[in-house]
């Protein structure tokens, strides 16, 4: 029993006028996530941490005298000092400039993987929720079966078939962070699918393509950003994790998986610094983005607070 | 609740103050992998090999050279002395083209079954049958068909060769994969699912040799035992134990603290900076003939141009390469042939001298920047890993951009097998040292395992073919002579270094003799 | 009635999943690149010897028979066997079970002892310094990558202050394991009164598992607090304190045994994950569990182990939150929609 009743100019505006309003509130707590950031001291923390890693990683490696990737023998298992900040590892590269060189490797697979699981989760989440039924079924259920795998070894085994590499390691770990995405949305655009301006939408012919992008998109954005921040360090402890396994990125790039996995074996050499540092660093970002997290969640969507 | 905690506490004390170490006569060596699948027709593996090396026996080995005679402090097998082993004898008729062994007689294996013609036929048949095993071993030995392999008696069998062949007796000496199985001791455990006991003798050891399985742990431990009827005297070593310790580092720490008698596969770079002077540790380097080096794809441009190929051979930088990968415990290749292997030649005029290099490429049409390879190698080899990236800076030196491919072992097996491969770092050990053997095995268009370059020259194959036909030793050496004066100039592949071999042991261990093919048999050690 | 609606329903919604899963399973397992005969074969085989291997595993019919008969062996148990041992994979797999269950209940547990108590203190004290440091921790506790906080505590207690003992497994170096009962050592020592061996095993125990402990306590702290907040904000609870029943019953009487539900959600699926997931830990402390074994096997292309683990581990994670599920629908007859 459809109500096809206002399909006027004037209708349309008024529905156009309530899916801003709606959009407005979302922005207008945005905004407010700025205040509560300065007073919130933990998120603030990570903030800056985060904000850090991405000026060391784009200016970092620009400001100091040496390569990440040359090699140079006569200087290797040097001990941290003045001259080499964390020490130099066994090709005799500076463990300080190669942890500022990876931080721009971690940051582009998570951040990669992320974008683009959030795009696939986004648009999987979405259609599964609008069109209901068989749609729903089918994808929820594929969505269902990728989480039913255990994700570390499910990866694993991804990487060896796909082969080490920036661009493989951003393939999968998109690939078991989707059905993160396609949950959350799906029940968000659920709830807000029996909202009367999208079912006025709906019966005065908007198309549904336009219903998701123009209304339940942008309205399940604060939810999305949450989803988002919380899976980045996830994405970086996966991406490193499988690096350490040996299936990371392409020697002589550095990483901090990679980094820490070189100098495994120096370690009971007494030298500690090869893995320290990087293990560090990846401990420091992860722990960046999950405080930034927190507070996202805290002031967009106090609900989601488990 | 209270008092079972504390009883379970002094249980505990009082137990762990009498607990028992390893025995007197036990050698404990600590080993970086997995030993499994050690049916020793099919193994593949190091750990398994050695483990079949123990407990079974060859019809042949080697006499040794002692200590003192030898160049590098250890007594090590002499591969020009064969001497019996299961086979007490053995005879060449027709040139060399039939061979007959005499069984040694009297033999009973811990089964109580003694030895006869059967058990040497009967592990023949298996390595020929078993779909697992590798035929390939027995066709370069120069057997095409069973039917080749005559019983003559309970004591004599003979086998009926293609044509003469220099592998064949050594071959019963050096592989493991030719050890002799406890024929009516297997047959028990046959199946029809199973008809050659595969599966079993992947968990079990029908022994014909010193050892016999004690225990087996997986991922763990394996125990080997002494088996007091051997007909070679009882072994002097009771018990072996063999340790899994995956981690290099902790190989090293238990070696230095004399928790294990030996360690296996310690790199070079731990050698160099922990063991050298370890108190209690010894370290025997020694040369071997394996080759490490890198191919070439030299089907398609630009490493189809000899200059290019040349150009390269000028900018490695070999010396530092075995100072910083090898950490001096390597020797220059310089030559296909091996510096210690008969007919060798230094012939390779190659130094590190990257002006020349350059010069080439200029001469080759080819600018700075102008080339880029691609150079793969398997992420489970940290020396290859090291070797890389050494080398991508040194062509990066030179003006060819190197990228750097890190294959999982599963995708260079693939690789092997289409020789898709633009550089790819690979390592050669020949199981028999001999030159017309090493000659084969890479720049041979057809007839080679590994040309991982699809090499192609007709002239080489020819002298290659003519080489193997050859029994007189003056022309073969002309033709190997050759052979490698054409390699050295045509460098399909990029000869690195031959890297020595380590052996990381205590210094109260005695007996040790060093294999070519790094097997080690403990009946003759001891760790007292 | 209804429940058992539900509860079929719920069953018959598993098939589908556990269709997609084995397919999944044997498409990833046969992606991997490379030719297992070639892998099986070893370096010294020629193409006929690999042509022959191919036929005998099998590979050299098309893909979708290889499934079916793949599907047809597991509804007959048969998982397939190794290639590299040789032996069937069920085997294998019950072997490196006993060391990553010993290794992760134990971890769990102390986990959980942990975890609860902290989470509902800071809920009591909610906003407190007490609370804020709490939160901390745990925020720290899953930044913390495992396989980095490993090194570092082999580093700290092995190599440094020299009381741990080294990471070679689940038992000491000149330790004989304890005689086969049960696969489990710690049980078997006990079992067979072998003070030594249970020494030891607990001795190696402790390092992965403070590793471990590390990293699981932190999201019970989490959950439990925010469940308990969220309980404590109801009004039963309310009117409760209202009537003037004492406290401590109230907040362990009432609150936490309702608060519990999200806490054992978590704590089952965590479960399940790490009983096969714990790669890196197993890696670092070459502890012989399953992660270990499946990251052999997927280096060695060896389908059967891979696919076998990967369907069960699964399979296991399925089942866990599936009753899970059921559990919830008994307790609160609502979620039986």
């Amino acid at each position: 029993m459809r109500r096809r009743t206002e399909n006027t100019p004037v209708a349309i505006e008024r529905l156009t006028r309530q899916a801003n309003r709606f959009a407005e509130i979302t922005k207008r707590r945005f905004g407010f996530a700025y205040l509560v950031f300065r007073l919130n001291p933990a998120s603030l923390l990570g903030l800056i941490i985060v904000v850090a890693l991405f000026l060391s990683a784009f200016f970092g490696p620009l400001a100091l005298p040496y390569s990440p990737d040359k090699t140079n023998a006569p200087e290797r298992f040097q001990a941290p000092s003045s001259s080499h900040f964390f020490g130099t590892d066994k090709y005799g590269r500076d463990v300080f400039t190669r942890v500022l060189s990876a931080a721009r490797v971690d940051l582009l697979i998570a951040l990669g993987s992320i974008g683009l699981a959030f795009v696939i989760g986004t648009a999987i989440g979405s259609l599964a929720a609008y069109f209901g039924k068989a749609v729903d079924a089918v994808l929820m259920r594929i969505m269902d079966m990728i989480k039913s795998f255990p994700q570390f070894i499910l990866a694993m085994a991804l990487v060896a078939a796909l082969g080490p590499g920036v661009r493989n390691l951003i393939i999968v770990i998109t690939v078991i962070m989707v059905p993160s995405f396609a949950r959350m949305i799906r029940s968000r655009v659920l709830s807000l699918r029996e909202m009367a301006y999208v079912d006025a939408a709906r019966t005065s012919g908007v198309p549904w393509w336009k219903i998701i992008t123009a209304y339940l998109i942008p309205n399940s954005l604060g939810t999305l950003v949450v989803t988002a921040a919380l899976n980045v360090s996830y994405a970086m402890l996966d991406a490193a994790g499988l690096s350490y396994l040996g299936l990371g990125v392409r020697p002589p790039q550095a990483e901090w998986g990679t980094m820490i996995s070189e100098g495994t074996s120096q370690l009971l050499a007494g030298r500690w610094w090869i893995s320290v540092f990087p293990g560090l660093a990846l401990f420091l970002a992860v722990l960046g983005f999950n405080l930034l997290a927190d507070g996202l969640r805290d002031i967009i969507d106090p609900r989601m607070r488990r | 609740m209270k008092r079972s905690l504390v009883v379970l506490l002094s249980m505990l004390v009082g137990l762990a103050l009498c607990a028992p170490l390893a025995l007197a006569g036990d050698f404990t060596v600590a080993v970086g992998a997995e030993l499994e699948g050690w049916d020793p027709h099919t193994a593949i593996f190091f750990l398994a090999n050695e483990i079949n090396w123990n407990t079974y026996d060859r019809l042949l080995t080697f006499e040794t050279i002692p200590a003192d005679e030898s160049p590098y402090g250890v007594e090590m097998i002499d591969s020009t002395r064969l001497k019996g082993m299961l086979a007490e004898s053995w005879e060449l008729e027709e040139n060399g083209k039939v061979v007959v062994f005499h069984l040694r007689k009297g033999v009973i294996f811990p089964s109580g079954n003694e030895f006869t013609s059967e058990d040497v036929r009967y592990s023949i048949e298996r390595k020929w049958e078993i779909p697992t095993a590798s035929r390939w071993i027995l066709n370069v030995m120069g057997l095409s068909t069973l039917d080749n392999m005559v019983v003559v008696d309970d004591y004599t069998i003979k086998f009926i060769l293609d044509a003469p062949n220099a592998i064949f007796l050594p071959g019963w000496a050096f592989l493991s994969t030719m050890s002799i199985v406890d024929a009516t001791e297997l047959k028990k455990h046959v199946t029809d699912d199973d008809p050659y006991g595969h599966d079993y003798l992947n968990l079990n050891i029908v022994p014909t040799g010193p050892y016999t399985l004690e225990s087996y742990v997986p991922g763990s431990e394996v125990i080997l035992k002494a088996y007091e009827g051997y007909w070679g005297g009882v072994p002097t070593t009771d018990r072996i134990i063999y340790k899994v310790v995956p981690e290099e580092a902790n190989r090293v720490l238990l070696l230095k603290s004399g928790d294990v008698d030996m360690a296996y596969f310690i790199s070079a770079e731990q050698v160099s900076s922990q063991l050298m002077d370890a108190p209690g540790v010894n370290v025997f380097s020694i040369p071997t003939a394996g080759s490490q080096y890198f191919c070439l794809q030299t089907t398609r441009e630009p490493l189809y141009n000899t200059l290019v190929r040349r150009a390269i051979a000028y900018a490695v930088p070999y010396d530092d390469l075995i100072e910083n990968v090898m950490y001096g415990f390597a020797s220059r290749a310089t030559s296909p042939v091996p510096t210690l292997t008969a007919f060798h030649k230094d012939v390779y005029p190659y130094d590190y001298n990257p002006d020349k290099a350059r010069e080439l490429l200029a001469q080759a049409g080819y600018g700075p920047g102008d080339i880029t390879l691609t150079l793969s190698y398997r992420l489970d080899n940290p020396d290859e890993e090291a070797v890389a990236i050494y080398l991508k800076d040194a062509l990066d030196d030179v003006g060819i951009n190197v990228i750097i491919d890190k294959v999982a072992s599963t995708r260079f097996s693939e690789m092997r097998g289409s020789q898709d491969y633009e550089m790819a770092l690979l390592f050669w050990i020949p199981y028999v040292n001999n030159p017309v053997y090493q000659l084969s095995y890479g720049y041979h268009s057809s007839s080679g395992c590994c040309n991982y370059g699809r090499y192609t020259n007709a002239t080489f194959d020819a002298m290659l073919d003519a080489a193997k036909a050859e029994t007189d030793p003056v022309v073969q050496e002309g033709l190997v002579n050759a052979m490698q004066e054409l390699i050295a100039g045509e460098v399909p592949i990029i000869l690195l270094y031959h890297p020595n071999r380590q052996i990381t042991i205590r210094d109260n261990v005695t007996g040790y003799v060093y294999w070519t093919n790094f097997l080690v048999r403990y009946d003759v050690m001891s760790a007292e | 009635m209804r429940l058992t609606f539900f509860v079929i329903r719920r069953l018959l919604q598993l098939i589908p999943v556990l269709i997609g899963v084995s397919v999944i399973t044997f498409t990833t397992a046969r992606l991997l690149p490379g030719n297992a005969a070639i892998m099986a074969a070893g370096p010294l085989a020629s193409p006929e010897d690999i042509e022959r291997l191919e036929k005998h595993m099998k590979l050299d019919r098309p893909i979708w028979e290889q499934y079916f008969a793949y599907v047809n062996d597991i509804f007959h148990g048969d998982f397939g066997k190794s290639w590299r041992t040789g032996r069937p994979v069920l085997v294998e797999l019950w072997e490196h079970f006993p060391a990553s269950f010993e290794l992760v209940t134990f971890s769990l547990f102390v986990a959980i002892l942990i975890g609860i108590p902290l989470g509902v203190v800071a809920a009591i004290r909610q906003g407190s310094r007490l609370d804020q440091l709490l939160r901390g921790i745990s925020v720290g506790g899953i930044s913390i990558p495992v396989f980095w906080s490993g090194l570092v505590a082999i580093f700290v207690f092995y190599f440094l202050l020299k009381i741990a003992p080294p990471p070679i497994g689940r038992i000491g170096f000149s330790v004989r394991p304890p005689e086969h009962v049960t696969g489990f050592y710690i049980l078997d020592s006990i079992l067979t009164l072998n003070g030594p061996a249970l020494a030891s095993s607990l001795s190696q125990l402790a390092l992965p598992s403070l590793t471990l402990i590390i990293a699981m306590t932190s999201p019970i702290i989490r959950i439990t607090r925010s469940s308990m907040l969220d309980v404590l904000k109801e009004d039963y609870i309310r009117s409760a304190k209202a009537s003037g029943l004492r406290r401590p019953v109230i907040l362990f009487r009432d609150a936490l045994k309702n608060a519990l539900l999200p806490v054992i959600t978590l704590i089952g699926g965590y479960y399940g994950y790490s009983l096969g997931g714990e790669v890196l830990v197993e890696q670092i402390f070459s502890w012989p569990g399953m992660g270990r074994y499946s990251v052999e096997a997927i280096f060695n292309l060896d389908y059967a182990p891979v696919q076998a683990f990967v369907m069960l581990t699964a399979v296991l994670y399925v089942a866990i939150y599936t009753i899970v599920d059921v559990l919830y629908a008994i307790i609160d007859p609502r979620i039986r929609y």
